[in-house]
């Protein structure tokens, strides 16, 4: 059985950009995906902001002690490959399909270096084509009170799917590597 | 996924997806309302669309285009060319090789703003494209957020009006509330008034109108009427003192005065205090309706008050009228109508009285305390008032001590003299019995004692001895007779005259001298043969004892004396 989002069945190796208004509305979309796949008994990992660590666990309840949480803020600039790493063997260990979320908050209010964009858009093509090859649904959660267009635009293109404002749709021209 | 899209060379992959990013980008900007916003973020978005950054940003303030964020200082380079922009915006080669570009966001009404970019070298057509698809965006956004500030104020408008238009609502429920209270309260206290219940009436209205005991006093602070629960038993009186102060308090201000649990209002029509009302209010809880019903109940009351006193008044006018008219002569026919017309039957007995007082402060201060002492002894008069004299015609046979005592307790002065004249059956008799009581009044006026009450009935034979010309002559026929006897009581402080009027008036009984006198036999004996001594005349002697009677007489009506035996 597929997973959901928001009501929409999500295909296996869904990699999606949410693009939400707030702590609410995130935690609207966030939760029910998350006890979704812990109630079926799959491996979920969520990255939190650092202000936030511990609430998705709360808010999950008796599922929360199931959920790992992971971290992405490693230093100045975004590690992706170390990251993708550590899910690959995450992935790898489980054995079962995983669902992925992360709020990327972490990245900041603007203005942000040409680095700092640059380390998040080759992280972002590269979680595409890890959650392309493991049994993995990924949500990347972007808030739109915070992020501006330096942000918005490179993310909807590294993105197959885009969630906004209730709506899912496809991104057919979504940049691969 | 779309069947297809992967056909697609990565150029123009790249250039959908980026489209795709500004599509995302508009649906940011159209949901936020805030034009400085809106151009932020499209600043931001530049480096994603290709080489560019962005130079400088601005948005049309008051007429003009300024830069962006606020507060920024002016570029004197820059600010003047965008200034002078044509619609299609414009491009440069600078001096250094760098690239420059402005974009002019264009609204429904006009220009909105501007965008200035940068670039190392021109960007490329498809670059550029991307650009002004963004410049687009943005002017449509700004547009669209300019509708929905107007939609805003207009919303506000409407909300203002809406909230001024409840409270307009609530202000006129208010008003009419009020006016309905006002309404009843005039309805009442009119029916009230035209009902002719009087002060007990608007009392009553006013206690069921406000939920109040209420009080009515006169000016004096007696209780005229109660209405309510806990009426006090006897009613509280102020000292006159204490009470003159309340009044002139009262009297100082437009809106009832509160004093202690009370709150009071002058009935005051013109410049003379009528009386008092009150409601007892020890909650103190009396508010804007009780004020105004108590105001209310004041005017109704002074209206009644002097209606009331204007009555009393054209039936004194009317007293007065008559009398003068029956003390100088009117037929007995038109005396018995007019006099029935007032409530007084004229036939039977009676009798002109005077009174006039030496020091009282006005003719209305006498007629009012005349008028008082004859309520309070029940006699069946008229009164009327001439030349600083009270005429009263009494019916019956009046006393006039008793007049006296009760007008000089009324003016808290006994220096007056009440003057009776003689009886008459008919009206036409009345002009003689007013003679007989002024002339009363003048001898009395004249005596040693001119205090107290004398009738013209009293003076019985000094009525023909002193006819009010030949004065002079009866006090020489008195010192001729009694002179020696006057100057001995004077001297030794004795009482020959008086015990020889007793004598005479006794008939020249020595018993009935002795006890009227409250002496004994023995001391009439001795007193009667002093006089012998001191007068030389003998009482044996007819002629004699009536010159010394007549002398008598006299002399009691000179001093002022209650005749002896005919009192």
């Amino acid at each position: 059985m597929s997973a959901a989002f928001d009501g929409v069945e999500l295909e296996m190796h869904s990699h999606l950009c949410v693009f939400h208004r707030g702590r609410a509305e995130r935690d609207d979309l966030l939760i029910p995906f998350l006890s979704d796949g812990l109630r079926r008994g799959e491996a979920c990992q969520y990255f939190a902001v650092a202000e936030e660590e511990g609430d998705a666990k709360r808010r999950l309840g008796d599922l929360g002690s199931q959920l790992r949480e992971g971290r992405y803020q490693r230093g100045d600039v975004l590690d992706g490959d170390a990251i993708l790493a550590e899910l690959d063997e995450w992935s790898q260990t489980e054995g079962t399909t995983c669902r992925v979320a992360g709020d990327m908050g972490w990245v900041g209010r603007s203005p942000r270096r040409r680095e700092q964009l640059d380390a998040l858009f080759r992280y972002e093509v590269n979680a595409g084509l890890w959650v392309n090859r493991r049994q993995v649904y990924a949500l990347c959660f972007y808030d739109l009170d915070v992020f501006d267009g330096d942000v918005i635009v490179p993310m909807v293109k590294t993105h197959p799917q885009i969630w906004m404002t209730g709506v899912l749709v496809d991104n057919p021209y979504h940049q691969q590597p | 996924m779309a069947v297809g899209a992967g056909d697609l060379d990565g150029w123009a992959r790249a250039q959908l997806s980026t489209l795709y990013g500004l599509f995302v980008l508009s649906m940011k900007m159209f949901s936020g309302r805030d034009p400085a916003r809106i151009l932020a973020l499209a600043a931001t978005s530049v480096p994603s669309l290709g080489p560019c950054t962005v130079a400088a940003t601005y948005l049309m303030t008051d007429g003009s285009l300024v830069r962006q964020p606020a507060g920024l200082p002016a570029d004197p380079e820059l600010d003047p060319l965008v200034s002078k922009l044509d619609d299609r915006g414009s491009g440069a080669m600078l001096p250094d090789g760098t690239w420059r570009w402005a974009f002019l966001l264009r609204g429904a009404s006009g220009l909105a703003g501007c965008l200035v970019v940068v670039a190392e070298s021109e960007p490329t057509v498809d670059e550029m494209f991307l650009l002004k698809v963004l410049g687009q965006q943005t002017s449509a956004a700004l547009a669209n957020a300019t509708q929905h500030r107007k939609g805003d104020a207009y919303a506000d408008g409407l909300r203002r009006t809406n909230d001024e238009r409840s409270e307009v609502n609530a202000q006129l429920t208010t008003t009419v509330n009020k006016l309905r209270q006002q309404q009843r309260v005039h309805e009442v206290l009119t029916r009230v008034s035209a009902s002719g219940a009087g002060e007990q009436g608007i009392a009553h209205a006013l206690s069921e109108l406000t939920t109040l005991p209420v009080a009515i006093e006169d000016q004096f602070g007696n209780l005229l009427a109660w209405a309510g629960p806990g009426r006090p038993d006897p009613y509280p009186k102020l000292p006159a003192r204490r009470r003159e102060d309340l009044l002139r308090r009262a009297a100082r201000r437009t809106s009832p005065l509160r004093e202690r649990d009370r709150l009071i209002s002058l009935v005051k029509p013109h410049h003379e205090v009528l009386g008092v009302v009150a409601l007892i209010d020890p909650a103190k809880s009396a508010g804007e309706h009780e004020i105004f019903t108590l105001e209310y109940g004041t005017i109704v009351l002074a209206l009644e008050l002097a209606h009331q006193r204007s009555l009393a008044e054209m039936e004194l006018r009317l007293h007065r009228e008559l009398v003068d008219d029956l003390v100088t002569g009117t037929d007995n026919d038109s005396a018995y109508a007019r006099a029935s017309a007032l409530g007084h039957d004229l036939r039977g007995a009676h009798h002109v009285v005077v009174v006039q007082w030496g020091d009282t402060p006005t003719d209305g201060a006498l007629s009012h305390a005349l008028a008082h002492a004859i309520t309070a002894l029940g006699w069946k008069a008229m009164c009327s008032r001439r030349s600083g004299v009270g005429v009263v015609i009494v019916r019956g046979h009046p006393d006039g001590e008793a007049l006296f005592r009760s007008v000089a307790q009324e003016l808290g002065t006994d220096t007056g003299v009440v003057a009776i004249g003689g009886s008459c059956d008919t009206p036409d008799g009345l002009p003689q019995s007013f003679k007989e009581a002024v002339r009363t009044l003048r001898i009395r006026q004249t005596s040693r004692n001119p205090r107290g009450a004398a009738s013209f009935e009293q003076l019985g034979l000094y009525r023909m001895l002193d006819t009010g010309k030949n004065r002079a002559e009866v006090t020489s026929f008195v010192q001729e007779w009694l002179g020696g006897l006057i100057d001995y009581d004077n001297t030794r402080d004795a009482d020959m005259v008086r015990t020889l009027s007793h004598f005479l008036d006794c008939g020249g009984n020595y018993d009935r001298t002795a006890s009227a006198l409250l002496i004994h036999r023995s001391t009439l004996r001795y007193r009667l043969g002093r006089m012998r001594e001191i007068t030389g005349f003998d009482l044996g002697d007819v002629e004699v004892r009536l010159n010394l009677h007549v002398a008598t007489r006299a002399w009691q009506v000179l001093e002022g004396q209650p005749v002896e035996g005919r009192s």
